[in-house]
């Protein structure tokens, strides 16, 4: 194996821990108040549930960024691409915002969860405004993704 | 479309008062205002409510015993449904009686479990216990001491001449007998104690503990039995739960009856509400179904009251009000969304799952749920929203040629192979979306005859919006232009008319030019449809891949069958729950902010309460 497949898969590798990481945290700290609000109010579990599985997007992310890379490789179900050190950097590169991105927005989206979902136990009657606004936060995450997919697409092999 | 909703006042003789509100519960047509004057009149529902609540619990108790859980609806008719039922109420009580002693036996039973664990070590003692006390010269005493210190009180007792007998063991611990001289109690209890002794006192009767004992199990015996019959017969309740449903159901109902608000006179009955101007024959009719002596005046609204608001729309457009009511309903003097919305929420969700095999899936699925379960309101509202937009995840997933994941002849593209192409389509999609937002607002200001707020304020925004996307077009290139700048001019014209002095005017107008990066924002917002689809699609890829590779031999391929399963399974409903959460936010933000106002009230008529029971042969209920 040669250097830039090697760094080209850190990044992809580096891409799903990332975003998973951020989002087991946020999953728990959203599924934390949900538990509270359960015990006292167990007929709004569908809600709570929801807005506790918001921030588990980010990890998805990270996941497709590592197989859209893998694919790019030519890792999954083909073989290697010869990459030099150059194009492997420049994968790594494609990788950075969601790398950075993902597992910020996914601990602060948690906390929006984290208090939409108190808004939710007080006002059931909110959850769509409460699910609206956790939401928000994601849109970087998505942004940051869709950099990463289109130089991964678009960066020369 | 918003139907008008009229305000009515009724007036009618006392006497008719109870058998009139009842015909008003029944054709559930008119939404009681709550008397202004209102003499703080005591409303005593609490006999109805606490029966709602006591039925309620005790359904909540069956649950367990019930054997298969349907969730049909009872059927029944009207005149059925409103009859007192003694039975019913002979049934709740029985229900309650038989959980009452079923749980007073099992703490009973859980008391003699302890108790009979205290008496168990003591089972060898061959003595009664208030034996105990007989001996003259010597104490005679039950203990307790720890396992690792049994020889050295073996050893004490040995040394100094006493007697001890071991008995039965209890967590860790070694019961025992002992006798001590009198004279050398206090010398030996006080070594016994540094050893770790636990000295233990247990009733003083003329029984030996092994008689206690037999006595505790035939108890317990006899406990359990009653347990089992407590629990047989509640099997057999739960039969009857039908019963205890329709109670819920009726308490309800005249829980909701017994707090309607109207205004007593000394001779006649008065009452305020509102009714769909659609159906005021309806009301008309229940209300000479039971007198001939009445009066019903239509009344403006007073000043600043709220009108509450109804839609009506076909089921499809009505299934996706449930979207647009999370968020706020309609006010009653705006445009309806819902029919531009649901047409959008529609295709947006399909092109997010985009599969043809999910489709199918969420079709079939919540087909069945809604024929099986039967929900009512917003649940079968959402069903339905699920279940029309897996028709159009078919159609993308068609024409994005993905069947579980796997491609085949995609008839556009495959967003796979070229995402830049699904960004391009899914950033048109949004312009149009945001652009049909711009020509309902257009629609509104045309009914109020605000003609050039429809060119300023809109197609000024619709111009640009097009011209740039022409700009990008081969053969388009100086036709964008010109719109776009067509459109900037617009703006910075007239956007500030309000503006007396030409420079604020143009400086207000170019201001709001700078509103152009929230349209910015706004349809980069819609590359999140590519993210959502691209996610979904390279999930299902992956589990094919996954399941793929486990077939190589006989158990391999029957356990690639569960990865597609659970895999599929797991991605359809994490990518239904991100189709539902982003689509909706898409309408929230970037659509309904370029018209939508919003902070219109429910409409809710006095009506019977249904959660259970469903009424038939009644000519005055529909739905």
């Amino acid at each position: 194996m040669n250097e830039g497949l090697l760094i080209a898969i850190i990044g992809a590798a580096s891409a799903a821990a990332f975003g998973g990481l951020g989002s087991a945290l946020g999953v728990q700290m959203a599924g934390k108040a949900a538990t509270g609000v359960v015990s006292e109010k167990p007929e709004l579990f569908g809600k709570v549930l929801i807005l506790q599985a918001l921030p588990g997007t980010q990890g998805i992310y990270g996941f497709l960024i590592a197989i859209l890379v893998l694919v790019r490789l030519g890792l999954l179900g083909g073989s290697a691409l010869p990459l030099g050190t150059e194009a492997g950097w420049a994968m790594f590169g494609a990788c950075v915002p969601s790398i950075l991105v993902l597992p910020v927005s996914a601990f602060f989206q948690a906390k929006m969860s984290v208090n939409s979902i108190m808004m939710v136990a007080k006002q059931p009657d909110s959850t769509a405004k409460g699910m609206t606004m956790t939401v928000l936060v994601e849109t970087y995450a998505i942004l940051a993704l869709l950099a990463s997919i289109l130089m991964i697409q678009g960066i020369p092999l | 479309m918003i139907v008008p909703v009229h305000k009515v006042q009724i007036v009618a003789l006392k006497e008719a008062k109870d058998a009139l509100l009842k015909s008003l519960q029944r054709v559930g047509e008119i939404m009681l205002i709550t008397p202004k004057e209102n003499d703080a009149s005591y409303i005593d529902s609490l006999a109805e409510e606490q029966l709602a609540e006591r039925a309620t619990r005790s359904l909540a108790l069956l649950k367990k015993y019930q054997e298969k859980t349907g969730k049909t609806r009872i059927e029944i008719t009207y005149d059925d449904f409103i009859k007192d039922n003694p039975e019913h109420e002979a049934l709740l009580e029985q229900i309650e009686d038989c959980t009452r002693k079923l749980e007073e036996s099992r703490q009973e039973l859980l008391a003699l479990k302890e108790k009979q664990a205290s008496y168990l070590p003591w089972e060898a003692l061959d003595i009664a216990l208030d034996q105990l006390d007989a001996p003259k010269t010597a104490v005679l005493r039950l203990g307790l001491i720890p396992e690792g210190q049994v020889e050295h009180v073996i050893d004490l007792f040995n040394n100094t001449g006493n007697v001890l007998e071991l008995l039965g063991k209890s967590d860790r611990q070694q019961a025992f007998v002992y006798a001590i001289l009198k004279e050398d109690v206090s010398a030996i209890e006080s070594e016994l104690k540094n050893l770790g002794l636990t000295e233990v006192a247990l009733p003083i009767i003329a029984k030996k503990p092994v008689e206690v004992l037999e006595e505790i199990s035939r108890q317990s015996a006899s406990l359990t039995t009653t347990i089992q019959e407590s629990e047989e017969m509640l099997q057999e309740l739960a039969k009857e739960q039908s019963k205890l449903k329709l109670m819920i159901d009726k308490a309800m109902s005249d829980t909701t009856l017994k707090q309607a608000q109207v205004t007593d006179t000394q001779a006649t009955v008065f009452l305020e509400g509102w009714v769909r101007s659609d159906r005021k024959d309806r009301l008309i009719q229940a209300i000479e179904a039971i007198t001939d002596v009445y009066d019903l005046a239509e009344i403006e609204p007073d000043l600043g009251e709220q009108v509450p608001t109804v839609t009506k729309n076909n089921q499809f457009v009505d299934s996706f009000e449930t979207i647009t009511d999370m968020f706020e309903k309609p006010h009653p003097d705006e445009v309806d969304p819902n029919p531009v919305m649901s047409i959008w929420y529609w295709l947006i969700f399909g092109m997010m799952m985009g599969d043809v095999g999910y489709g199918v899936v969420m079709v079939v699925l919540f087909a069945l749920m809604i024929k099986k379960m039967r929900p009512k309101g917003n649940a079968l509202r959402l069903f339905r929203v699920l279940m029309y937009s897996g028709v159009s995840t078919i159609l993308w997933g068609i024409l994005f040629g993905s069947y579980f994941g796997v491609s085949w002849n995609p008839i556009l593209m495959s967003p796979m192979e070229k995402p830049l192409d699904m960004l391009i389509l899914s950033i048109v999609i949004g312009a149009c979306h945001i652009i049909s937002g711009l020509l309902v607002k257009a629609y509104r200001n045309f009914r109020d005859k605000q003609y050039l707020a429809i060119f300023v304020d809109q197609f000024s925004w619709i111009f640009i919006l097009i011209g740039v996307g022409l700009f990008f077009l081969p053969w388009g290139k100086s036709i964008g232009l010109w719109l776009a700048i067509g459109g900037a001019g617009l703006i910075v014209l007239f956007a500030g008319r309000k503006n007396k002095n030409v420079l604020a005017r143009i400086g207000s107008g170019l201001y709001s030019l700078y509103g152009i990066t929230g349209y910015l924002g706004d349809i980069l917002s819609y590359a999140r449809i590519l993210a959502l689809m691209l996610s979904s699609s390279v999930i299902a890829m992956v589990m094919n891949m996954l399941a793929g590779m486990l077939q190589s031999n006989a158990i391999g391929f029957i356990l690639s069958l569960f990865v597609y399963l659970i895999g599929h399974v797991f991605n359809l409903a994490m990518g239904m729950l991100s189709a539902y959460i982003h689509d909706s936010r898409l309408q929230y933000i970037e659509f309904f902010n370029k018209f939508y106002e919003g902070g219109g009230i429910p409409f809710r008529p006095l009506t019977l309460q249904t959660s259970y029971v469903e009424m038939i042969h009644d000519s005055y209920q529909e739905n």
